[in-house]
């Protein structure tokens, strides 16, 4: 399987044929391992014509409702603490209404390359964007002031936020009265090492123990920090940073 | 070196350019990409395109264009994923969010290409389309973090081009499941890193991948043209084949 895998793609007709075997479902799953041989290439394919809505169009009684199945403890505690924030914010997201001081067109400026507080916790966004070779933000020419400074300037931690798969809590670093970092400082601890490698499922593909690597990276990517709890724990520390 | 952060669409978005001759000016065209994304496609605006769509007050022949490549988006990954991924919800309504953020990301990086930028990064709550190279001339590294410790990168990419997203169980809460098992969540799984052409690519199959459970990097394996690197809940990561061209 390896190495038929990547074999160059053959074209529009390939493509049809796996889409149409995907409908077939997992019985069609020797078929489909063949069409890929074949070259249909996913990544690359045109959209489609807009998908037909009649299933959708049937039912939009309800005004707005929060698409996302969230447990029941999550809803209540959202609406408690985002009613210290935003009494109007009708749904799990942080958006702008969730924090006002954000939702301001002028938006300040976050402060570009200001070395993370704590070195030891790494930046969501601005993080390692310092490999030692580029990093020398010394001369950085400083963006001017925000017309408006929303927030005090100083690190403010939100607190611990229940999750259904722990706790999250996150600090903000607010430098020249905008955001300059938000980062996760506490993360839902799962691991569970006394389960043996050899109970993986998948002997086809490598696999590894992960190990904490270098630092030394432009960017991170994570799973999206959208959760409620996240932002339960952002309000609350921008909250705190609000002047 | 032009560099914001702001938050939209409720996470932190952040816009990068190393090109020599940019300008802070340069970055709000990609800024703007999320802000009309958010604008027309908020579940959670009640003026929003999608929530008069969802409320029967336009029709999809209505749509804007916008609204129609996404409809077309999401119901393609629905059948590449042979129904993993879908946006529509049990009461009847539509919720593109899994399309939108990548959707806006390969938006405003070809936004910042139009303007004749070639050095930029765009990264959206942890997905990240990277072009051209940093501002030390180097490949834009790309860490991926622990699921585990906030303060581990547990692997490095370098994707050159391509586009990486990850999905995780821990930050992302309900908003991916699985509808074939009727669960919250796949369990087992802590995050699946998707690399794929571009991110739009990387970010709609790493969400059907992961709604998989374990076998979600199998699917991966199988899409020509993805890798992904999944750790599951036992701190034990599994790789695509393919997935070494992109390490350092």
């Amino acid at each position: 399987m390896t190495e038929r895998k990547k074999t160059p793609a053959a074209g529009l007709a390939g493509k049809l044929m796996l889409s149409g075997m995907l409908l077939l479902g997992s019985g069609a799953y020797a078929s489909w391992e063949r069409a890929q041989d074949g070259g249909p290439h996913l990544a690359t394919q045109p959209p489609p014509p807009p998908p037909a809505l009649a299933s959708k169009s049937a039912g939009p009684e309800n005004a707005a409702p929060p698409p996302h199945p969230q447990p029941p403890q999550e809803q209540t505690r959202q609406a408690q603490t985002q009613q210290d924030v935003a009494p109007t914010t009708p749904a799990p997201r942080l958006t702008e209404q969730a924090v006002p001081a954000q939702a301001d067109p002028p938006m300040a400026p976050a402060v570009a390359d200001t070395p993370p507080p704590a070195p030891t916790l790494p930046q969501v966004a601005l993080a390692s964007n310092a490999p030692p070779v580029a990093a020398a933000p010394a001369p950085v020419p400083a963006p001017p002031p925000p017309p408006s400074r929303r927030y005090a300037d100083g690190d403010f931690t939100g607190p611990s936020t229940d999750t259904p798969w722990g706790t999250v809590q996150v600090r903000v670093s607010i430098r020249d009265g905008a955001i300059a970092d938000i980062a996760p400082i506490d993360y839902p601890q799962h691991r569970r090492r006394s389960i043996q490698i050899n109970e993986w499922a998948l002997p086809m593909l490598a696999r590894e123990v992960i190990q904490a690597q270098s630092a030394a990276v432009d960017i991170v990517s994570q799973a999206t920090t959208t959760s409620v709890g996240y932002q339960q724990s952002l309000a609350a520390a921008l909250a705190q940073a609000k002047r | 070196m032009p560099k914001q952060t702001r938050l939209i669409m409720g996470m932190p978005v952040c816009v990068s350019i190393a090109d020599a001759a940019a300008r802070e000016a340069d970055l709000e065209p990609a800024f703007d990409c999320f802000v009309q994304a958010d604008a027309r496609f908020s579940p959670f605006k009640p003026e929003s395109e999608l929530s008069r769509l969802n409320r029967g007050e336009i029709t999809p022949a209505e749509c804007s264009s916008q609204m129609h490549e996404i409809l077309a988006l999401a119901e393609q990954t629905r059948i590449d994923s042979d129904g993993y991924f879908d946006i529509r919800r049990p009461d009847g309504t539509l919720d593109p969010c899994g399309i939108v953020k990548g959707w806006a990301i390969r938006e405003a990086a070809r936004a910042l290409a139009r303007r004749g930028l070639r050095d930029f990064f765009v990264d959206a709550g942890g997905d990240i389309q990277a072009c051209g190279r940093n501002e030390g001339g180097g490949d834009w590294r790309v860490g991926i973090r622990s699921p585990f410790q906030a303060e581990e990168i547990v692997k490095v990419l370098v994707p050159r081009g391509a586009g990486v997203a990850t999905s995780g169980t821990y930050l992302r809460g309900a908003h991916i499941y699985n509808p074939h098992a009727q669960a919250a969540a796949p369990a087992g799984i802590a995050s699946l890193t998707v690399i794929g052409p571009d991110i739009l690519e990387a970010d709609r199959f790493a969400t059907a991948a992961f709604a998989m459970g374990e076998t979600g990097i199998d699917f991966i394996e199988r899409v020509h043209g993805l890798e992904g690197y999944q750790i599951d809940a036992r701190g034990l990561a599994c790789m695509t084949s393919g997935l070494e061209r992109y390490l350092s």
